[in-house]
């Protein structure tokens, strides 16, 4: 891996996290998956997942969650991403596909955490899910939103920069 | 465009109805419930209320007692201002303060740790809901 090619990796993973922190003040309103969506589709596999582990590191540190139980769902629920573009998804570029994806990520990264939650708090699978229905909405709306209106004309700007940079995984396969 | 708008609104308009759905499936019985504000277990002040199915226990507890939430940062905020939808937090009840960081209000329905807050916890007659300010490593 180049020099340029992990300097970009890790721009974008700040920018990954200063979006984030930036909203926090409205819950699961984030561009986090739309970000995320755009990174896999220039990365591999295995950089997408390398990125989002130094992001969920560098997030639980700032907000003071360096707790297996947090992180270890957190990783696995922004995992989907990456694993659902390359499997089920075979790499599409539709945009309501995309989008569609956005809004059911909202309630499958909020499963990812069921089990984490029960077994640190001791409250029932069934209560917490219950609790966290409007956020799960929330995120999916907010997912399906961003990408719906930003995906294309962000992935343009980033096919742009990568073909200018040479770092792209599409400019790999172009090639 | 137009068509992007539609699926846009479409989208939208699912979402605002599954938040109502929540939101509406949260409705408390009719009856009479309690409300008791203890610091560190010691009892301050008791109130009885009657309670109808409009009541939520934010309603009940802003009727009776002066509430402090919390904003979005968990600083206090007297106007209450954030969405009920997604839950407030209490950060003060008539004067007892908590820093969110060291000490919280711990809600207990019939001496047992709630499961829900303010805006979601369901009501029955005979109720006794318990905010107990206590400190963060104490709770159970």
């Amino acid at each position: 891996m180049s020099v340029r090619k992990m300097t970009t990796m890790a721009v974008l993973t700040s920018i990954l996290l200063v979006q984030e922190q930036l909203l926090t003040f409205i819950p699961n309103v984030q561009f986090t998956t739309l970000l995320v969506l755009l990174f896999v589709t220039h990365f591999t596999f295995k950089e997408s997942m390398i990125m989002l582990l130094v992001y969920v590191f560098l997030d639980s540190l700032w907000m003071g969650a360096l707790n297996p139980l947090i992180m270890v769902p957190m990783y696995l629920g922004w995992a989907l991403i990456p694993m659902f573009y390359h499997t089920v998804l075979k790499r599409t570029q539709n945009v309501h596909v995309l989008a569609l994806f956005g809004l059911f990520m909202g309630s499958l990264y909020g499963f990812v955490f069921v089990p984490f939650a029960v077994l640190q708090t001791g409250v029932s699978a069934q209560v917490y899910i219950l609790a966290d229905i409007p956020f799960q909405i929330v995120m999916g709306l907010s997912n399906f939103m961003t990408i719906y209106w930003l995906y294309a004309p962000l992935k343009q700007r980033f096919k742009e920069a990568a073909l200018h940079q040479s770092w792209s995984l599409e400019l790999t396969h172009l090639n | 465009m137009r068509r992007k708008l539609s699926v846009s609104f479409l989208v939208l308009a699912l979402s605002a109805f599954a938040l109502w759905l929540w939101q509406d499936s949260f409705t408390s019985n009719e009856g009479n419930v309690v409300i008791e504000l203890r610091d560190e277990g010691q009892l301050i002040r008791s109130v009885a209320t009657p309670l109808t199915t409009e009541d939520s226990l934010f309603s009940l507890l802003d009727a009776h007692f002066e509430v402090v939430c919390a904003t979005p940062f968990y600083t206090p905020d007297t106007q209450c201002a954030q969405s009920p939808t997604l839950g407030r937090a209490i950060l003060g009840i008539d004067g007892l303060m908590t820093d969110w960081q060291r000490t919280f209000f711990q809600i207990r329905l019939n001496g047992v740790h709630a499961n829900f807050g303010v805006d979601t916890l369901v009501l029955d007659d005979g109720d006794v809901v318990t905010f107990d300010r206590i400190a963060v490593q104490s709770a159970p």
